[in-house]
């Protein structure tokens, strides 16, 4: 009996212990996993989104990370969303320095009805405090293009030559991380989005 | 005595990673009813509940939000009946996302589908309904409960006080007190 009583105890205080930690432990993984193919990601540069976000086919562990970080998460039909935790080089995100985010064109969106954006998180999962409210620039901003329809955004925290194409990053080095997000994306992206022509991240400052 | 420490460690180890795996699995539904019982403590159940600006980073709703849109909630228990969900004209990109209460979404009204610049209504019920259409589109819940997360696009802090006005005309109104006109 004393036996059996001690075995049940431990095995309540390790499930309490596992139940307890879970949600630290899933804040981390997105970050631990990051240099791992993961089935169920796109991968397309330094960008990788999922196509079953929102929906039943999306595994225990995607499921629990959309819960956790973008509660509310739209199905691919809807909205997709491109995250970047790491530069073209493969370094990681941060603060701090300077990249320039390089587009060929402008995501794939419906004409009428879609949109697109990109905007910049801090650690925290939140929006860059800074006093001129850029938070994000998409199809509605005034971005400076080239002639072929090309365009640049500069991620920095401190303001370029071109303010139209500028996003504030924080000033220390803190992990960061950029997202695309293109809503009503066009079917041809739909079915091969490894193919989305995506921006090129790279980091210009030196140091 | 070495048989029992293992043994020991062992029952650790298995009761661990069964409670890792146990909140894996329910966190979803976990993290939508904080979400439901804080909206609904906040402002209530069962009819639309606006957000009026650009979120900007002091918003802590939920973590990586949208600076492009305007968010709309309604949070409906359809325990308590059905409700008529009623879209006005947008002229704009807009949807409303139906989300069940493991977080996943089974239904959307958008202009992707629907289209810009018409009305657009539905009857949401509870998954055995039987009862009359009264000529909507009938959509089932799988879940009592369910959280009605819209979005309309904004060009601009300018932009914001027309779309507010469409938020205005968002309805929810339980089946019972629908008068079409």
């Amino acid at each position: 009996m004393k036996k059996t009583a001690l075995l049940l105890m431990i095995l309540v205080s390790g499930f309490s212990a596992g139940w307890l930690t879970f949600v630290p432990v899933l804040g981390k993984v997105p970050e631990m996993t990051k240099n791992i193919k993961s089935p169920e990601l796109i991968y397309n540069g330094p960008w990788a989104t999922s196509m079953r976000v929102g929906g039943p086919n999306a595994s225990a562990i995607l499921r629990a990370i959309i819960a956790n970080t973008g509660l509310g998460a739209n199905t691919c039909d809807e909205a997709i969303y491109w995250i970047a935790l790491i530069d073209d080089s493969g370094k990681r995100l941060r603060g701090g320095h300077t990249y320039e985010v390089r587009f060929i064109q402008a995501p794939a969106i419906q004409k009428e009805t879609g949109f697109w954006s990109l905007c910049v998180y801090n650690s925290k999962d939140y929006f860059v405090p800074n006093p001129m409210k850029i938070y994000s620039l998409g199809n509605r901003s005034a971005l400076i293009k080239n002639t072929d329809g090309s365009f640049t955004i500069n991620l920095s925290p401190k303001q370029p030559k071109n303010r139209s194409n500028w996003l504030p990053s924080p000033n220390d080095e803190e992990p960061i991380m950029l997202q695309i997000r293109m809503y009503a994306p066009l079917p041809e992206i739909l079915k091969r989005p490894e193919a989305s022509p995506m921006p090129t991240i790279i980091r210009v400052d030196k140091g | 005595m070495r048989k029992k420490l293992i043994l020991g460690l062992l029952g650790l180890v298995i009761g661990y990673v069964a409670g890792l795996v146990t909140h894996l699995y329910y966190y979803p539904q976990e993290a939508f009813s904080e979400f439901y019982q804080k909206i609904v403590k906040e402002s209530g159940e069962g009819h639309w509940v606006h957000r009026r600006h650009l979120i900007d980073h002091t918003f802590s709703d939920f973590p990586r939000p949208n600076n492009d849109t305007l968010y709309s909630y309604c949070l409906v228990d359809l325990a308590k009946g059905p409700v008529v969900i009623e879209v006005p004209p947008v002229d704009r990109y807009w949807c409303v996302q139906f989300i069940r209460d493991n977080t996943d979404t089974f239904y959307y009204l958008s202009s992707r589908i629907q289209g810009l610049n018409k009305p657009v209504k539905a009857l949401l019920v509870a998954k055995g309904y039987k009862g009359e259409s009264h000529g909507l589109d009938v959509v089932y819940a799988p879940t009592s409960r369910v959280w009605l997360f819209a979005r309309q696009l904004v060009d601009g802090e300018a932009d914001i006080p027309h779309v507010v006005h469409l938020q205005d005309q968002f309805k929810c109104t339980s089946l019972s007190q629908y008068k079409p006109l």
